[in-house]
């Protein structure tokens, strides 16, 4: 049996007297489509936010293609292959739509390279470049290129923040709820391309998703957590009729 | 009229020492929304830099010796500003420390640099060498020296190559980026820190030769020089709007201008009190500055 991609063990996050999350254990395969379902509140961003590192866990350990990053900061996590995006967008608004892409390809030249305008860093530039222009080409973004990312319509932005976090070369996609704030239509949509792109750069998801429709019919296996622990896992249809999934989401149905 | 022109063209030389100034500051604060208050000494430090390494020099006047000087006060202080970032802020900004911890800190070792350059030069002002022969020139009725177009080339010189480094280099796309969303620049694999060293290093570097610049058109030279260029540079940098680059050099050429119209046809005495009097009226009435961006409340 292959290592999972990512192991999450006995994850525990507190804020103050606040767990957000208790006792967190699971894993995730490589190339799995991962649902996360859970109330308001349940600690589903925390949990993204912990596996990203912009918070450290109390207790519990991340183990990533099988090596401890718990104490890792986010930019090596993201270096290591883990790129997440958010609920509400997060795009550098006043850097080019290019720069945005480019951006998350990193610096790899000591700092004087460009000044000098050495050969080593011309060539990374324009590999850089081709990079950047291929992968918005492939979102239909490239002719976006050089203006400011918030000139772009809203679905365009949400997708350009996707093909921004598939710059980093990543093997695992956390993404929170990215169907948020579009018509149906549009997020099925958005679902297909994510499962093509899955294929395509051979991904592993991890999804956040509200849209009881969106999760059922497209991840094989979902989690579901509330106050912080995780109350169910499996199907979507063992989730359907797990009691403690349904108590949770009383008076919430979808 | 003449004696306007002749005023614009003097203050311009004041105008590029303020914005070069004033472009650390704003550089500093963009990726860490901090004020820097270290930063004038830093400037003082280049100044002090440049008057030790020319008194070592044999032929004060040559082209080799000049560009020594102002080499040598770069290199200290950007070093400098990269140990005042390493020693003084990375661990409270590591440990998200509120914004004030880390301004008392910048006090702090403004006060250290300052107090030790007293401990090593002494109190009393220092002329420093002409290493650059004054020459003048006249257009018109108009004189100008050698040394005011030095001043002036070289800050739009350097501030193109600074232009060219934010906006045209990963480096200064991560600047931009860590900017304007730090946590997400780092999620997008950002050395955040590398980041930053390079933002204080290139604004000390900037300092230090402003520094020199200000040594040779003053031309006395005190372990205390930088507080009052450094209050007025950081002045120019909220005109034209803390965080912006441009706003920045704008802001350091309008308040040059202003202090040497003021002190031209009003009193000299009164050049300080324009600065201030700039401060207070920008934060009552435009806070965002010149140029400034509206402050945008992260949701």
């Amino acid at each position: 049996m292959e290592a999972p991609l990512l192991q999450v063990e006995n994850l525990t996050v507190r804020f103050g007297g606040l767990v957000a999350l208790r006792n967190i254990s699971f894993s995730l395969k490589e190339g799995e489509f991962l649902g996360i379902i859970g109330p308001n509140g349940a600690g589903k961003t925390t949990l993204f936010n912990a596996i990203s590192g912009a918070v450290l866990p109390d207790r519990g350990k991340i183990l990533f293609q099988g090596r401890d990053i718990t104490s890792f900061p986010p930019h090596k996590r993201a270096r290591l292959g883990i790129a997440r995006t958010f609920q509400t967008l997060r795009l550098f608004s006043r850097l080019s739509v290019a720069d945005n892409v480019k951006l998350a390809e990193g610096i790899t030249y000591p700092i004087y390279a460009p000044i000098l305008s050495l050969p080593s860093y011309q060539k990374g530039e324009r590999e850089l470049e081709e990079s950047a222009f291929k992968l918005l080409k492939s979102f239909q973004l490239e002719r976006y290129w050089p203006r400011p990312a918030n000139a772009l319509p809203y679905g365009e932005r949400k997708r350009l923040e996707i093909a921004r976090a598939l710059a980093l070369k990543p093997k695992l996609l956390l993404l929170d709820e990215p169907t948020a704030g579009l018509s149906h239509q549009e997020a099925i949509s958005l679902i297909e391309e994510l499962h093509n792109l899955r294929r395509k750069f051979s991904l592993t998801i991890f999804l956040i998703e509200h849209n009881m429709r969106i999760v059922m019919g497209y991840c094989p296996r979902i989690i579901a957590l509330s106050y912080g622990e995780i109350i169910g896992e499996g199907s979507p249809e063992e989730i359907a009729s797990n009691p403690a999934v349904i108590e949770a989401y009383l008076g919430e149905k979808e | 009229m003449n004696l306007f022109l002749q005023q614009l063209i003097n203050g311009l030389a004041w105008g590029g020492i303020y914005a070069l100034i004033a472009i650390g500051y704003t550089m500093v604060y963009g990726v860490m929304q901090l004020i820097n208050f270290a930063h004038g000494d830093v400037f003082m430090v280049g100044a002090f830099v440049g008057l030790v390494i020319a008194q070592l020099l044999p032929d004060k006047t040559s082209p080799l010796s000049v560009f020594l000087v102002f080499l040598s006060a770069m290199f200290f202080s950007t070093l400098l500003g990269i140990l005042i970032e390493r020693l003084g802020y990375r661990s409270l900004w590591r440990k998200n420390a509120p914004r004030l911890s880390l301004l008392i800190v910048a006090v702090a070792i403004s006060l250290l640099l300052e107090n030790s350059g007293l401990l090593l030069f002494g109190a009393a002002p220092r002329s420093f060498p002409e290493i650059i022969p004054s020459k003048s020139y006249f257009v018109g009725s108009i004189i100008f020296t050698n040394l005011q177009l030095i001043i002036i080339l070289s800050c739009l010189l350097l501030m193109g190559i600074l232009h060219l480094i934010v906006m045209h280099t990963k480096m200064g796309r991560a600047m931009r980026a860590v900017a304007e969303d730090s946590e997400m620049s780092a999620l997008l694999g950002v050395p955040r820190e590398r980041v930053l060293s390079f933002t204080f290093a290139l604004g000390s570097a900037l300092a230090g030769i402003a520094g020199v610049m200000v040594a040779l058109y003053a031309p006395q030279i005190n372990p205390l020089m930088g507080l009052l260029p450094g209050l007025k540079a950081f002045i120019a940098a909220v005109l034209g709007g803390i965080g912006s680059i441009p706003g920045a050099m704008v802001g350091g050429f309008v308040l040059g201008e202003a202090e040497t119209l003021v002190s031209a046809y009003l009193s000299s005495s009164y050049r300080d009190l324009l600065a201030f009097l700039v401060l207070i009226l920008v934060l009552l009435l435009r806070p965002q500055g010149l140029l400034g961006k509206g402050v945008v409340e992260k949701l």
